[in-house]
């Protein structure tokens, strides 16, 4: 390995939050364990590419963030390609999500299921701002928009959840 | 309905299992060994390429050469009436 010891530090740091970002994407301890090992395998391909135009932190989240959109859309395709009919995607998903509190267990995971159903970008926001908890700023720099047009996506993901549920 | 019913506050950060760092060392290790295969694979490819090339050069070169040795040439001599 090219600098074990550089690895070790930044999955120390931050292997805590792509396992997490990845449960809330997939849904699953095993996706997610999977996801986590391939966005580390793509961290350590790339970090010596990694320009410091924006903090590891917001990289390492746009890694995590894109590799669970391509892990849920290939396995779209897999079970559109089984099922070669009309299905609603998330019951077919098993849901273990083992972050999720028992109290909250049912409503929460309705709301997942249905945040999962949103375009890319409003699943992203809401994911990030409701479930991560970060500010508007950190959201608006991992999704590369302003912050005006973050609120304007939040506004729109809120009202079509709305309409979901 | 999100801002009440979703917070952060209903979720547990969860523990990130112990053997997950060794499986990804596996794969980066994997994905080393199978890189460099293929570098020695399309390196030896390319030389297999360059030696045929030199091969079918040579091969067109020696045909050349015995052709303009057999063939006749009209132009060899300055002499046209000849043929007229």
């Amino acid at each position: 390995m090219k600098n074990e010891t550089q690895f070790n530090v930044i999955y120390n740091e931050y292997a805590k939050l792509v396992y997490n970002l990845s449960l809330h994407y997939l849904h699953n301890t095993e996706d997610a364990q999977e996801a986590t090992q391939d966005v580390f395998v793509k961290i350590y391909n790339k970090i010596e590419g990694f320009n410091n135009k924006s903090s590891l932190k917001t990289w390492i989240y746009r890694i995590t963030i894109n590799h669970s959109l391509d892990v849920i859309k290939s396995k779209n395709r897999k079970l559109r390609v089984l099922f070669s009919r009309e299905y609603e995607d998330n019951d077919k998903i098993d849901f273990d999500h083992p972050g999720i509190k028992v109290e909250s267990k049912e409503v929460v995971e309705k709301i997942m299921k249905e945040i999962n159903s949103l375009p890319e970008n409003q699943k992203t926001a809401l994911i990030l701002k409701g479930i991560e908890g970060l500010s508007q700023k950190e959201i608006a720099s991992i999704l590369k928009i302003k912050e005006k047009a973050l609120e304007s996506l939040l506004s729109r993901a809120r009202a079509n959840l709305k309409k979901r549920l | 309905m999100e801002k009440q019913l979703l917070h952060k506050e209903q979720f547990s950060s969860v523990e990130v299992p112990d053997f997950l760092l060794d499986k990804i060392k596996n794969k980066i290790h994997l994905e080393q060994k199978k890189s460099s295969i293929q570098s020695k694979l399309l390196l030896a490819a390319a030389v297999i390429i360059l030696f045929v090339n030199i091969g079918i050069i040579g091969q067109q070169k020696l045909k050349g050469n015995t052709q303009v040795e057999t063939e006749f040439n009209p132009y060899t001599t300055l002499n046209y009436s000849y043929y007229e």
